[in-house]
């Protein structure tokens, strides 16, 4: 099985910018532990892609070019590529080409060597054409890595699309969707402080892009970052720098942290109730803002998720973790 | 009119945006307050935060030092070094 991945994912020797100037020919001194682990499976490893600036979506234009991640699997160019999908770009996409996005539940994949964008919903997602495919990687890269001190104890996982059950499904429109209409602020509210916190690192100083012209170590920071960081990373820096500050930080990203509490412990009941959720994988009468709302569930809550067409519907299925195989195996069967 | 403008928050965040990257940006914030303050809706009367969705605490390593990389390895991707150091402007007057 051939496997490429995002450039916001590091193999020792190779460039490895994350689609970001600001890390212009940085040479990564060391692998993730998602490739080490494909490597020693035996996959062929067919190169690493140029995603969206670190992985994220353009949450504020309507630009939606299809991702180079998308166009490698549609082109054949590899059978999956591992992805981190910080605002659902990948997720929505795989399902509006007919394609897979699988991504296990937080705490059972490491995020060693990858960039840190949002590091408490971060998870490394697979992009397959054959679910299968998606499968086999995931049971090769999640499980414990003592590299990586935000995992569950389990030494490895053993997915499949096979239960003993059928499994049992909700749609969103057959129960009370509640918190869906703030899911989009709770989210970016934490994301965003999250982004500033682990992107203030790229300053031109150790590595990556540094301005020219620089009068002071002062000028430098803000010259470097300016010129090399996205319009979206910098929004997404100011307002975290916004949701953190004093006159802010308890109307805002305190309680955003309090409500995810609240959104965690109602769709972790109903989802012990049954098997799975399933979301519509994107809304085209809906702006990327407002469906971030479909993508943020999984990820506030630590679920795992799977995107594609299932029953003719492009459509997200969500689950706890423990109930993976009965996810996989609906979407696998196409029946809903 | 938005109650917070990128003007604020551009010494915190180490950058500098020009007029046209202000006014967007601006636009922005305000389309984001509006979302957030819907936040206020939501009683969260004796609920703790929630950090991790994970119960894991304090997972620490032996404090027994390591060697990952070497000096050179680690000045490899430094945009100016200088006998073994990373150079900057000089930080004091």
């Amino acid at each position: 099985m051939k496997f490429m991945m995002q450039s916001c994912i590091m193999v020792a020797g190779e460039v490895c910018d994350g689609g970001s100037k600001i890390l212009s020919g940085f040479k990564s001194p060391l692998d993730a532990t998602v490739y080490s682990r494909c490597i020693e499976a035996g996959m062929e490893f067919g190169g690493l892609l140029t995603p969206s600036e670190f992985g994220m979506d353009s949450l504020f234009d309507s630009n939606d070019e299809k991702d180079a991640a998308i166009t490698a699997v549609l082109e054949n160019k590899c059978d999956v590529v591992l992805c981190n999908d910080v605002f659902g770009k990948i997720l929505r996409q795989a399902a509006e080409n007919g394609l897979y996005f699988l991504a296990g539940a937080y705490g059972t994949v490491s995020r060693y060597g990858i960039m840190q964008m949002v590091s408490s919903t971060d998870r490394v997602g697979i992009l397959c054409r054959d679910l299968s495919d998606g499968i086999k990687v995931l049971n090769t890269i999640s499980g414990y890595d003592e590299l990586d001190g935000t995992l569950l104890s389990q030494k490895s996982y053993s997915y499949s699309a096979e239960v003993s059950h059928s499994p049992v499904a909700l749609r969103a429109n057959e129960i009370e969707m509640k918190y869906f209409d703030i899911l989009s602020a709770i989210f970016y509210t934490l994301a965003s402080a999250e982004i500033c916190n682990n992107t203030n690192r790229y300053d031109g100083v150790k590595f990556g892009y540094r301005a020219e012209n620089i009068n002071g170590i002062g000028d430098l920071y803000v010259k470097s970052r300016t010129e090399g960081l996205g319009k979206d990373l910098q929004i997404a820096s100011l307002v975290g720098c916004m949701v953190l500050a004093k006159d802010n930080y308890e109307r805002w990203y305190d309680k955003a942290m309090r409500i995810r509490r609240l959104v965690r412990d109602y769709y972790t009941q109903m989802l012990t109730d049954v098997d799975v959720l399933v979301l519509p994988a994107f809304n085209s009468g809906a702006d990327k803002f407002e469906q971030l709302a479909l993508y943020a569930l999984a990820p506030l809550c630590g679920f795992a998720t799977v995107s594609g067409v299932c029953d003719g519907e492009a459509v997200q299925l969500v689950c706890i973790h423990g109930n993976e195989n009965a996810m996989l195996a609906m979407m696998s069967e196409g029946k809903i | 009119m938005a109650r917070n403008t990128v003007q604020t928050y551009e010494p915190m965040a180490k950058l500098l945006l020009d007029d046209e990257a202000r006014i967007w940006s601006n636009e922005v914030i305000a389309r984001l307050e509006s979302e957030f303050d819907k936040m206020d809706g939501v009683d969260t009367d004796g609920i703790e935060p929630l950090v991790s969705v994970l119960d894991l605490c304090n997972v620490l390593r032996e404090d027994v030092s390591e060697k990952k990389f070497s000096r050179e390895e680690v000045l490899r991707n430094a945009p100016e070094e200088y006998d073994g150091y990373f150079q900057v402007p000089k930080t004091l007057e």
